[in-house]
């Protein structure tokens, strides 16, 4: 079933569509882009904010740094993506092994975010945050250039350069299978640095994501039901939709008296108004759609614990139900004092990240097992929430053609640092579940580390791939053929990862 | 490494000069005016011209004796997610909506806050239409009309002035264009929120009538841009009447509208507002808030949220003394020991006072211990590290923040963990957090800088990490040294000081200081940093400061300058 958009003035998404759309099309065709290569039909980017625990690399970090290159050899090299013995995973093998998800995971290291190595010190949180999923270099928010490779307003003021993962993955699913041009973006609320997820050509146009489920099952579930449609509240969406094309409007004359640059700020406006607008209007229910009941209203930022797991869930349902090719969950950086052991030593700033610093101010030794259990559990409800999201997209209950959606879907899990104590931007690990269609090769963990290859314990620099040529990977288990990514400088590969494919 | 000397009024400007060419810079004015040159011929900067004098003063713009009327270029900007509510809180007068909005720092929205408002709208706007009798006496129900009537006066209310043709004629091509089925109810509804969402209503663009390189504001306009400086709100019935009667095209009509402003509830909030910030009491990059500042737990017992909110009450209430009482002398504000207490706080400052979290009280403070804003404990906790002060983080706040001076970021492969610090002699004979902050920063590559910040920060060795007095070191028990030599800190400071009692008294009569309290304020009224072409407009400002050495007179001074009372709307 199909909800109608009565009210609409179809000369404004002509005209000033148009007008406004084409800046966008160096991003929406990159490069060679064109339908084919594997068969993921959605795609779900989990972004953890913090960074990951590793061991702490010799090289490749903070060019300069006296105390860096060897780090302080009496420091325990933790590694918790390294699998152990009996396990595949390292980390992620807490979560998955045993289950039906396992057969699904790939678990990828030896990836660096070159864009944040080449920059400053290895990357910085602004500088981490901004590049991770983007893979150029940053620019800085005030249209300053970077001054001694520092934007004047620190890392808060950092920005992208061009389009994130998520959303040039939102462009070719849209343009191959329709639905929304534009990724749902939902948010674990908390403290993080900068931001990792751009949208379109510019940095501005950054999302932080919606952190009350119920505000993002409004706007997506509003009017919806599972049954036959609730006629007051069609019209109600009705009215919203021609409210919103009367406000394109009122943009466009307003934008028509204005210089060039207040003029990009308000047209910029008139765009969001326009992707809210298409979303709205052009929700499309398929036979997996069921809506769920209505979240509870999280007013209060502070209750992650009950309102991420909704937030996954409601991610599912966005995706059975066609609301969005592509889901986005950024996860900030936070505590988890309700992990099964609690909170096991105090922390300089109140945030998870903050956690790895100590590796570097554990003096006591006797510290070091509380704060790795405590690092763990932390991250384990994190990768919990990715498990809520791949489990209902596995659930047999909704099958297509016959499979699991997981099957023809991808959720990628990402950070910004492969240790965050050092704010290491080399030697990333990421997650990859589901099969893309059979484009990926899962239920194996994938060393891209050359020098871990031979020594499972090298503490030396050695990637062998880049974020440019995983998200070219990404991109092509979407059935697109991208050969480029981001600023392919930073690329090693110069294309996709072979060593991922099936 | 060339030296730098520069007027304080350049400081802010030169800023980034200043960091590239490192940490050599003078503070202080020499009082030669520097690289602006007021009066010039066409006026600072050059966007002035023969054709410009007076051309932009119009009806009350009177050009403050620079030559030409000039002002910075400026750019349109949204509400902030406070004057938003505000704004919506007073057009549907429901005091107690509570938008949830996107934190929204960009000049581009970004998509979450689009979508906010469009929830926050959908959420504001009552499904009756009841409410909106306060825009007229007619009965919309049945009676479309009506419906007009009532839509264009919220309409116009929203948009902080009268509607234009185009306006009207845009309003009544959306209503004409929702679904015949809604009943005029459910349209009266939807087109209120198609207001609220309006780029009229969301953002603030003063477009003036042309003259010469500005526009001069009409009356509306500098009604919205007085409204939202002095109380981040819509402009009231009495200034929307002074707007339509003249009375804001003349300066005295601006200040006589600012004095009654100033002297309403709606402004103490933002007076509040501008010293928790210039005090970074809600944090900055890399440094947390009052409320979130981690203490240790056993050094530190009684620092919990009751005591961090008390510290904030604390400030917010000596801002309101000094503005209220002393007619916000800057005196006041750098040496005052009026201060507002709780049982906690008057532990802290070990005053005479409630027993109780919950009883207040004014007391003066220890003349010996406190003077003014810079020796209050909320401001001491946040510029502190977890355990011990940090001279660092308070040296590199007293030279940014209230000298107005940049200095560029350290080095890439700085050591930046907080100083620890244990009783007894510790590596390299260092028995104190100054021995330890000296010996870190020692090395040539820090020094340039650090010879400043560090004198800066050592005159705040008394208080601990919390504020509380300390004669001896928590942590260590090593004996306070709080003298500082600030022969780097440039004119007017140069010289040996004992504590902060001693750097505040400086503070309190420098120009520097009242340069610096300009400048920001200037940011908050325009919502943009100074450029040169500013120039006559901030020595204006500074004129009138200098001779009452007030707060108050900085703020109707601003509403009276040339940057205030047009806009220059080049690219």
């Amino acid at each position: 079933m199909t909800l109608k958009n009565s009210g609409r003035r179809v000369f404004l998404r002509g005209v000033g569509g148009l007008a406004l759309g084409l800046p966008f099309l160096e991003y929406t065709h990159e490069k060679a882009w064109a339908a084919t290569a594997g068969g993921a039909k959605r795609l779900v980017v989990v972004f953890n904010h913090g960074g990951e625990t590793m061991c702490m690399q010799k090289s490749g970090l903070r060019a300069g740094n006296p105390k860096i290159p060897d780090y302080d050899p009496s420091l325990p090299t933790i590694d918790h993506w390294l699998p152990k013995p009996g396990g595949t995973f390292g980390i992620a093998h807490e979560i998955f092994e045993g289950t039906e998800l396992a057969k699904k995971l790939m678990v990828v290291r030896g990836v660096d975010n070159a864009a944040a190595l080449k920059g400053r010190y290895g990357g910085d949180h602004g500088l981490s945050n901004c590049t991770s999923l983007v893979a150029r270099a940053t620019g800085c928010g005030d249209g300053s250039s970077p001054a001694g490779g520092k934007c004047p307003s620190g890392d808060e003021g950092e920005i992208a350069t061009g389009p994130s993962l998520d959303w040039v993955a939102a462009q070719r699913l849209q343009k191959s299978q329709g639905g929304s041009a534009n990724p749902l973006a939902l948010h674990v609320p908390g403290h993080y640095y900068g931001s990792a997820f751009f949208w379109g050509a510019k940095g501005e146009q950054r999302t932080e994501g919606e952190t009350n489920p119920r505000t993002a099952f409004n706007t997506l579930f509003a009017g919806v039901t599972t049954g036959a449609p609730d006629p007051a509240a069609v019209l109600r969406r009705e009215l919203k939709v021609s409210m919103l094309n009367g406000l394109m409007d009122g943009y466009k004359r307003f934008s028509g008296k204005l210089g060039q640059a207040d003029k990009g700020i308000v047209d910029a406006h008139f765009e969001h108004l326009s992707s809210l607008e298409k979303e709205i209007s052009g929700l499309e229910l398929s036979a997996q759609c069921v809506v769920p009941t209505q979240p509870a209203d999280f007013k209060d930022d502070n209750k992650q614990q009950q309102s991420a797991p909704i937030q996954a869930q409601l991610i599912v349902a966005a995706l059975r139900c066609g609301a969005t090719n592509v889901a986005n969950l950024q996860i900030a950086d936070i505590l988890t004092p309700w992990a099964p052991s609690g909170l096991q030593l105090k922390s300089d700033y109140d945030i998870g990240h903050s956690l790895g610093h100590w590796v570097s101010a554990l003096s006591d030794p006797a510290n070091v097992p509380k704060w790795e259990l405590e690092m763990k559990e932390n991250r384990a409800w994190r990768m919990g929430l990715v498990k809520i999201i791949a489990d209902g997209l596995n659930s047999p209950d909704f099958p297509e053609g016959g499979v699991p959606l997981l099957d023809n879907s991808l959720i990628f899990y990402s950070n910004e640092f492969s240790t965050g104590g050092i704010h290491c931007s080399t030697d990333g690990p990421y997650m990859l579940i589901g099969g893309a269609g059979g484009y990926l090769k899962t239920g194996r963990f994938v060393e891209l580390h050359k020098a871990r290859l031979a020594n499972p314990a090298s503490l030396d620099a050695g990637s062998t791939a880049s974020t440019n040529d995983l998200y070219v990977t990404i991109l092509n288990a979407l059935g697109a053929a991208d050969t480029e990514f981001g600023d392919m400088k930073f690329a090693y590969r110069k294309g996709v990862i072979s060593e991922l494919l099936a | 490494m060339r030296k730098l000397k520069h007027p304080a009024l350049l400081a802010g400007f030169l800023g980034a000069l200043l960091g590239l060419s490192g940490c050599t810079a003078k503070i202080g004015s020499d009082g030669s005016g520097g690289g602006v040159a007021p009066g010039a011929p066409g006026g600072p900067g050059g966007l002035g011209g023969p054709g410009n004098a007076g051309g932009a003063g119009g009806p009350g713009a009177t050009p403050s004796g620079c030559g030409s009327v000039a002002a910075g270029p400026e750019r349109i900007h949204r509400l902030t997610p406070l004057e938003y509510t505000n704004t919506v809180r007073a057009l549907l007068g429901n005091a107690a909506l509570e938008p949830v909005l996107d934190a929204d720092k960009q000049p581009i929205a970004t998509l979450d806050g689009v979508r906010k408002w469009y929830n926050a709208a959908d959420a504001a706007v009552p499904a009756t239409s009841s409410w909106l009798s306060a825009y007229g006496s007619c009965k919309p129900d049945a009676d479309a009309a009506c419906a007009v009537t009532l839509y264009e006066a919220f309409a116009e209310r929203a948009f902080r002035r009268p509607l234009t043709n185009d306006e009207r004629a845009w309003l009544a091509d959306s209503w004409a264009a929702f679904p015949p089925a809604a009943s005029i109810a459910l349209r009266l509804q939807t087109i209120v929120e198609l207001v609220l969402q309006a780029p009229q209503f969301l953002y603030v663009y003063l477009d003036g009538k042309p003259s010469g390189a500005l526009n001069v504001l009409d009356g509306y306009e500098r009604a919205e841009r007085l409204a939202y400086f002095l109380w981040d709100a819509p402009p009231d019935q009495a200034l929307l009447t002074a707007a339509s009667g003249g009375q804001l095209d003349t300066t005295a009509g601006m200040r006589e509208q600012a004095e009654r402003m100033l002297g309403d509830e709606r402004a103490k909030p933002v007076l509040r507002s501008f010293l928790a910030k210039w005090l970074e009491l809600d944090g900055a990059t890399i440094l947390p808030s009052l409320e979130q500042t981690p203490k240790d737990a056993k050094l530190y017992p009684g620092f919990d949220a009751v005591l961090r909110q008390s510290m904030r009450r604390e400030i917010e209430s000596f801002m309101d003394y000094v503005m209220f009482e002393k007619d916000g002398s800057l005196d006041a504000l750098f040496t005052g020991r009026r201060a507002y207490v709780n049982g906690p706080l008057a532990k802290i400052y070990e005053v005479a006072g409630p027993a109780t979290a919950d009883d207040w009280a004014w007391v003066d403070l220890d003349p010996t211990k406190r003077a003014g804003m810079l020796t209050r404990a909320g401001f001491l906790a946040v510029h502190a590290s977890q355990d011990v002060t940090s001279p660092i983080r308070r040296g590199v706040y007293m030279l940014k923040e209230v000298l107005c001076v940049d200095i560029p970021p350290p080095p890439a492969n700085v050591d930046n963990s907080p100083i620890k610090v244990t009783a007894g002699e510790m590596a390299g004979g260092v028995k104190t957090v100054r021995q330890a902050t000296l010996t870190r920063t020692g090395n040539p590559t820090c020094a340039g800088c650090h010879v400043m910040i560090n004198e800066l920060g050592f005159a705040f060795e008394h208080y601990d990490a919390i504020g509380r007095w300390q004669e001896t070191e928590v942590g260590t028990g090593g004996t306070i040294d709080a003298t500082a030599n600030l022969s780097h800190a440039g004119d007017g400071f140069d010289g040996p000081v004992d504590g902060a009692l001693e750097l505040s008294g400086k503070l309190a009569k420098s120009p520097a200081v009242a340069q610096c309290a300009t400048k920001k304020w200037f940011e908050v009224a325009l919502r943009r940093s100074p450029v040169a072409l500013d120039a006559c407009s901030i020595d204006t400002i500074q004129a009138k400061v200098a001779e009452k050495s007030s707060i108050r007179e900085l703020l109707l001074a601003m509403v009276e300058s040339d940057a205030f009372l047009n806009v220059n709307h080049g690219e």
